[in-house]
């Protein structure tokens, strides 16, 4: 029972400690647990990529499948990077070639670098990955996640096992949920575990960050909570800057812009995903809606093309206040 | 046209105004660096702005004649330039060209990592360097240990009225005397604002006073948008940039912010944001491709299709400096304590930034009303003490939370002494990291700073691993509990 004690003396963040540990443990991902099952058997695999949204199990899945490899050597044979944080794709090859140079440890064939949030990158850049890919590939497998597989480069794709992750569904949330608060001596009651599915829209990671939150709260998890904790992670902003638009008050529109950019610290990119997301939940004619997604499109675009995002952004919500007449 | 803060700009430095204790300096270490040896390799001239600093360089620079480099030490990449310009001078001298005279604004504003290079920079100077700023005590201690600190005095009323009658009288203007007191009353002791408004009040007949209300700080640059936002020619428009103070990336930002406030349909915003949008990208084609040609449709589109994209107000328009440039200043150093948040969950979590952002922000609740709880976070994260004050918005919260912090840690350590109670089997498995890292170690030269931090999750990991086993039977039954309803 001493481990048990021991967790209790530091509790860490609940995705970290319910996190599956074993392939099999991941839920809602069945084929894909069965094909990397498959690769801890031969002990061989090829480069993969992982596509599919937010929080279904796409980290969780490539450090299980290290700690399945590897055993307690995981830690020294597995590398993860960060794609948009790393300043840079010649950062990136730095981090690929000090860890390449070294053998793996415990008598494994390869070592594993999980590049997340592949999709980041130019497509210059990814040419340069896939060279680097190519460099090193008699060492290291390079496990690459993304949001889109589309994002990335046909030449990286036809070298990587492509796995698909669906989204969670809300019986495999629930699941889990329910386990998690029966484990931390929660009281999840229907309302709140209703509320939990409705704000994680299939993102376990979502899902558990703010039930914690809310059991910080109350060991009762209400869903009046739930709404209280999940309202500060606020895609709400975003759409609050886009109805001050289209109800043509192009100054507290632009007000809330600058807010999210400078003081949340979203990028352009990230606004405008948000935007694309939430355009079709406004309250405003079927038509309209296709025309802002439209838009939005166009500024995307521009967006890439621009020195400046926060123009583009502000040109697009411009847009958002004629169209919105 | 020189704007008058140029025309009039001292070429000697006795044509500096009531700075006398602090030239002899200045000129002494001059003299010293002439003769090839300094005793500091840099000046620090410090005191409030327009009362001469920059002046100081560039009078010096001509009397000696050296070349006037002059960076902004707020600016990223101002380490990168110094740098350059520290080399590059030294093999110019050879061709026989200028030396030059390194001139450093607002060190005061540098970014302290930024100050500990700049000042092993100093060090190996072979050019005179000169930094400025307006309050010394802001400037980091290693910059300042570096220089000579030459203190700069604030001018006085009459000092401004007599330098402003000097030009006038240089002009050939008509200029009633009250205007000119007026110009120096709202000087406050700076010089360089005072001649910015005289410049503006020459040029611009009418009620002086509703003038001046708002030309506080910058001056050509309102200048610039008035002739743009009031006019329907694109060829006065087009001339708007001629002689700005200000990139035409910046002016870009102080046309962005004053589009809503002179347009107020809705259409005519966003034609003028079609505008600006267009020359924006012009810019980003410029800078990916190094076609700098491309620049000219930028400033076309920002200033004569700005132009034309409304009607104009009557009266008096009123201009307003970019909000987001106040914003950016204001929020840098809490946007300094958010990154760093934002790296350690992303590292300690797995997660992406976009994720890491949600998710700080779900912790926030925690922070603010469970201590308790905030404090496992704060030890499992690694926070620091304005990390944590940053999420939990309050002082004193913060502290509660520091407390509990020092007991989690304690017990800890406490722990940590009685592994033999563990299980046979982690036992083993420890010595085996061991020995891994022993033979990694022959493999890899690597710091052993970083052998230990690497140690110290893998001991956290096995603890989770082990953890998981106990829990099993426990999810079975709620596995069970499911399936019955």
């Amino acid at each position: 029972m001493s481990e048990v004690k021991e967790v209790k003396i530091l509790e860490k963040p609940w995705v970290e400690k319910y996190r599956p540990g074993k392939l099999r443990d991941i839920v809602g991902q069945n084929h894909i647990v069965r094909r990397l099952q498959h690769y801890v058997k031969t002990g061989s695999m090829p480069h993969l990529l992982f596509a599919g949204p937010p929080g279904v199990g796409k980290t969780t899945a490539a450090l299980a499948l290290s700690k399945e490899l590897y055993g307690e050597h995981w830690r020294q044979n597995f590398l993860e990077l960060n794609a948009s944080d790393e300043r840079g794709i010649n950062v990136i090859r730095e981090k690929v070639k000090e860890f390449a140079r070294t053998k793996p440890i415990g008598g494994a064939g390869f070592k594993i670098i999980f590049l997340d949030e592949s999709d980041a990158l130019t497509q210059d850049a990814q040419q340069a990955l896939r060279r680097t890919m190519e460099m090193f590939s008699n060492n290291v497998r390079f496990i690459l996640s993304c949001n889109y597989s589309s994002k990335i480069i046909e030449p990286i794709q036809s070298r990587c096992a492509i796995f698909r992750f669906r989204p969670l569904r809300d019986e495999d949330v629930a699941k889990r949920l329910m386990q998690i608060a029966e484990n931390e001596g929660l009281e999840l009651t229907e309302e709140g575990l209703q509320a939990l599915l409705y704000v994680a829209e299939g993102d376990m990671r979502r899902a558990i960050n703010v039930l914690q939150a809310a059991a910080a709260l109350d060991i009762i998890i209400t869903d009046e909570n739930v709404f209280t904790v999940a309202s500060r992670a606020r895609p709400e902003d975003v759409r609050e800057m886009m109805v001050h638009a289209l109800e043509g008050n192009f100054l507290k529109a632009r007000d809330k812009l600058r807010e999210i950019l400078l003081k949340q610290g979203l990028s352009g990119e990230d606004v405008i995903i948000q935007m694309h997301k939430e355009v079709f939940n406004l309250p405003i004619s079927e038509p309209k809606k296709v025309k802002l997604a439209d838009k939005i499109g166009e500024y995307n675009f521009r967006l890439v093309e621009g020195a400046h995002e926060m123009i583009q952004l502000e040109a697009l919500l411009a847009q958002f206040t004629i169209l919105g007449k | 046209m020189l704007p008058w803060i140029e025309k009039y700009r001292p070429r000697r430095l006795r044509d500096l105004i009531n700075q006398e204790k602090a030239l002899p300096k200045v000129r002494s270490w001059m003299e010293e660096w002439i003769e090839g040896r300094p005793k500091k390799k840099a000046l620090l001239l410090y005191g409030p702005p327009g009362i001469g600093k920059t002046a100081t360089a560039y009078a010096l620079a001509n009397e000696y004649h050296f070349e006037v480099i002059e960076l902004n030490a707020s600016d990223e990449r101002t380490y990168e330039k110094v740098s350059r310009y520290i080399q590059a001078a030294y093999t110019m001298d050879v061709f026989g060209r200028r030396r030059k005279l390194i001139f450093l604004d607002e060190v005061d504003n540098i970014e302290p990592s930024g100050a500990t290079e700049l000042a092993k920079l100093i060090s190996k100077a072979r050019n005179p360097i000169i930094m400025a700023a307006n309050r010394y005590w802001q400037v980091p201690q290693a910059l300042r240990n570096k220089a000579e600190l030459i203190e700069y005095k604030k001018l006085t009323q009459r000092d401004i009225m007599s330098a402003l009658w000097k030009i006038v009288r240089a002009e050939n203007l008509e200029v009633p005397p009250q205007i000119i007191k007026m110009i120096a009353q709202r000087a406050n002791g700076d010089l360089r604002a005072a001649i910015n408004d005289l410049e503006t009040v020459a040029f611009s007949p009418g009620d002086a006073e509703a003038l001046l209300a708002y030309r506080d700080v910058e001056k050509s640059v309102f200048q610039a948008l008035g002739s743009i936002f009031a006019t329907d020619s694109t060829k006065k428009a087009r001339a708007a940039t001629w002689n700005v103070d200000k990139t035409p990336d910046e002016l870009l930002l102080w046309i962005d912010e004053n589009i809503p406030y002179v347009y107020t349909n809705p259409q005519e915003i966003a034609q003028a944001y079609e505008a600006i949008s267009r020359a924006d990208i012009y810019f980003g084609r410029a800078n990916t491709t190094g076609a700098y040609g491309l620049w000219k449709y930028a400033l076309d589109m920002m200033t004569a299709g700005v132009a034309v994209a409304g009607t104009k107000k009557k009266g008096f328009l009123r201009f307003y400096p970019p909000k987001t440039l106040k914003m950016l200043r204001d929020s840098k150093e809490e946007r300094g304590i958010r990154d760093s948040i934002l790296k350690k969950i992303m590292k300690g979590m797995h997660m992406s930034k976009l994720e890491a952002i949600e998710t700080m922000a779900i912790f926030k609740g925690i922070f603010m009303y469970n201590p308790e709880k905030a404090a496992h976070l704060a030890v499992f994260l690694e926070l620091g003490d304005k990390e944590i004050e940053f999420l939990t918005g309050d002082a004193e919260k913060a502290k509660s939370i520091k407390g509990k912090m020092m007991t989690i840690h304690k017990e800890l350590k406490k722990t940590e002494p009685g592994e033999e109670v563990k299980v046979e089997k982690e036992e083993k498995e420890q010595e085996k990291v061991k020995e891994v890292e022993e033979t990694q170690e022959t493999v890899e030269k690597k710091e052993p700073k970083k052998e230990i931090e690497e140690e110290k999750p893998k001991e956290e990991e096995k603890s989770e691993e082990t953890a998981k086993e106990e829990k099993k039977p426990k999810q079975a039954t709620l596995f069970d509990f499911i399936k019955k309803k």
